[in-house]
């Protein structure tokens, strides 16, 4: 225990006064998650103010058609030429005969502004409220007459389970990103310069020679890898804090939204576990290649492809058509974006989250595994 | 003692490299053996077989007792084992390195503490302790390294090609120190292709060539039989007569 402890101690000290592990453990994370959220908050915020001011241009054609619409239009919008405008309306011939009677007239809307076009189609909607209800107080029947069946779905974009916000869908789709995310980037450096780096300086070989078993050697490597992964995660959610002291606005309720999503301590005990699992598993996979590489550059281009592979199931993961059941539960990362997503959205499941759990440690012994086979073969500690 | 019992290593392959064959030498606590050979002949594999780096093909390694494929940790507790690079944490500090190795021997902190101190004053690296390794020049961090090799106080000392790039006063300094080991009782092996050094230091020598020992026995043997104009003279026949 004594010589993990001094190898622990003596590598972190290492990576600590490593520019390169810092930019991505501490800087990175730190400045990454909460720049995101503050240039989505502002962009959200300049999308609100541009929507409630704009004065769309809107003509209706023919000229000799729809007069009520061009009146109730008139309110809502600027009607112009049709050569002028970014949204044209066109009727059908007879329109205002079929609109006022008992008959049906068409409109069609052509833009190509899609903002524009759906705020049109919703004025269009309340029009034909209107002709609704005056046709209702022709016939002298209640608006429940013609209403026999209202549906409602509070289920927005996601299968998460029924009553789920699409908003707190949209936080934990966003948390469970970066956290995953930044957990296997802020792994990578160390893991390159513990492995092939100490390889390539030599200083492998000198601590071999020391009588600290190859076994100790890269405990102390793995866990101060996890702890970089780890804290790189943790650094982007205190970044948070300052945006949502400093910002306002769309900012703001993002980085608030996020920061209540990942405060309660029911979600942090939840969150740190997964994580510390998952951090175990990007730690030993990463450190596994680095010893098997003969550099450092030799072993980023073979951590490429695996960054690549994490990204792909890290957007599979945060898709709302993916589900989270007994088989995506057995892929290692999917289960755990899966897994957090879903817990952060408030709706885990238990017989996938002990599967998640389950998967993540045998992925995680195999992968340590395979780190101790690369340590234990002779050549480790060749250089190039 | 080092005892080199019929060693063979071959690194597996398509062919497989036979890097040593059958070699066998034996050093004596206070005397000093080199081990000379050109680049490739098998040096540096017989001195990671010695400090347990690697294991022998077939053949015995025995330090002080301690078989290197039995005993491993037994081996490596009374080694001090010095690479042909300086090989160091180039972001610590001399001090940090030195005290971390003696974590890692396990040294009680009052006795490890003395025993640097001592170190640091012989190799006159007090000065430069608490600078970072990477700024320190390439004489500056042979010194550190020596002082990590020795920090256990260790019955052998294994220098793999101790001079090779230093300037004249860090390598006198260096010859010196291993003059004093020697009369401290230690055992000492060194690898070089430096045949001046060998006649500074040198009890016992043997000269590797393609894996083979090409001639083996006490220098003043070899000074003796040289029938060239000089030792390197008698060096490069010997290697030359043997491929």
């Amino acid at each position: 225990m004594s010589t993990f402890k001094t190898v622990f101690l003596k590598e972190l000290r290492d990576i600590l006064r490593d520019r390169r592990t810092l930019h991505m453990m501490i800087v990175v994370p730190l400045v990454f998650y909460p720049a995101v959220s503050f240039i989505l908050g502002t962009l959200q915020d300049r999308e609100a103010r541009n929507l409630s001011t704009r004065v769309i241009q809107v003509a209706v054609t023919p000229p000799h058609e729809g007069e009520p619409l061009r009146e109730f239009l008139s309110t809502r919008a600027s009607l112009v030429e049709p050569w002028k405008a970014e949204v044209e309306v066109v009727l059908s011939s007879g329109f205002d005969e079929q609109t006022v009677g008992t008959g049906t007239g068409y409109a069609s809307v052509h833009s190509q502004d899609e903002i524009a076009a759906a705020r049109v189609n919703g004025w269009l909607n309340e029009f034909r409220q209107s002709l609704l209800a005056g046709r209702q107080a022709r016939l002298e029947q209640s608006p429940s007459f013609f209403r026999p069946l209202v549906i409602q779905s509070s289920r927005q974009g996601s299968r998460e389970g029924p009553g789920l916000n699409i908003k707190t869908a949209l936080y934990a789709g966003m948390c469970t990103y970066f956290l995953v995310f930044l957990t296997f980037t802020g792994s990578m450096p160390p893991a390159i310069d513990l492995g092939a780096g100490e390889k390539e300086r030599g200083t492998l070989e000198t601590l071999l020679t020391s009588p600290a078993s190859r076994s100790q050697i890269l405990a102390g490597k793995l866990a101060v890898v996890s702890l970089s992964g780890l804290s790189s995660a943790v650094m982007s959610c205190l970044g948070l804090i300052p945006v949502n002291l400093l910002s306002h606005g769309g900012a703001r309720q993002l980085t608030r939204e996020a920061l209540q999503t990942l405060g309660t301590l029911e979600n942090f005990v939840f969150i740190a576990a997964l994580l510390v699992l998952l951090s175990i598993f990007f730690s030993s996979l990463l450190l596994s290649i680095s010893l098997l590489s003969r550099s450092p550059r030799e072993a980023h281009h073979r951590i490429m492809p695996v960054m690549m592979l994490v990204t792909v199931l890290l957007l599979a993961g945060i898709l709302p058509s993916v589900p989270f059941n007994t088989w995506t539960a057995l892929v290692p990362v999917l289960n755990a974006v899966l897994c957090l997503r879903t817990g952060l959205a408030g709706h885990a499941q238990l017989i996938p989250l002990a599967l998640t759990c389950a998967s993540l440690l045998l992925s995680s012994f195999l992968t340590i595994r395979l780190a101790a086979r690369a340590i234990n073969r002779e050549s480790v500690f060749f250089k190039p | 003692m080092i005892d080199f019992q019929n060693v063979t290593k071959i690194w597996p392959g398509r062919p497989p490299v036979t890097a040593l064959d059958g070699v066998s030498f034996r050093c004596e606590p206070g005397r000093v053996f080199a081990l000379l050979g050109p680049n490739g002949s098998g040096k540096t594999t017989a001195l990671r077989l010695i400090a347990a780096l690697l294991e022998p093909t077939s053949g015995v390694v025995t330090v002080n007792g301690a078989e290197t494929t039995k005993d491993p940790v037994g081996v490596k507790r009374h080694l001090g084992f010095l690479t042909s690079t300086t090989a160091l944490y180039e972001r610590l500090t001399p001090e940090e390195l030195v005290r971390y190795f003696a974590d890692l021997h396990e040294l009680p902190r009052e006795a490890a503490r003395a025993r640097e101190a001592e170190l640091f004053a012989r190799l006159d690296i007090a000065s430069f302790a608490r600078q970072r390794i990477g700024k320190l020049s390439l004489g500056m961090k042979q010194r550190v390294s020596i002082a990590r090799a020795l920090i256990h106080d260790p019955a052998v000392l294994v220098l793999d090609e101790p001079t090779t790039g230093l300037d004249v006063i860090s390598s006198r300094a260096i010859l010196d120190l291993i003059r004093e080991c020697r009369a401290a009782g230690k055992t000492i092996l060194f690898s070089t292709h430096i045949m001046g050094e060998v006649s500074l230091l040198a009890d016992d020598m043997a000269i590797l060539h393609q894996g083979r020992i090409r001639w083996q026995g006490r220098f003043p043997d070899f000074h003796a039989g040289v029938t060239g104009r000089s030792l390197e003279d008698e060096f490069i026949r010997i290697v030359e007569a043997a491929a």
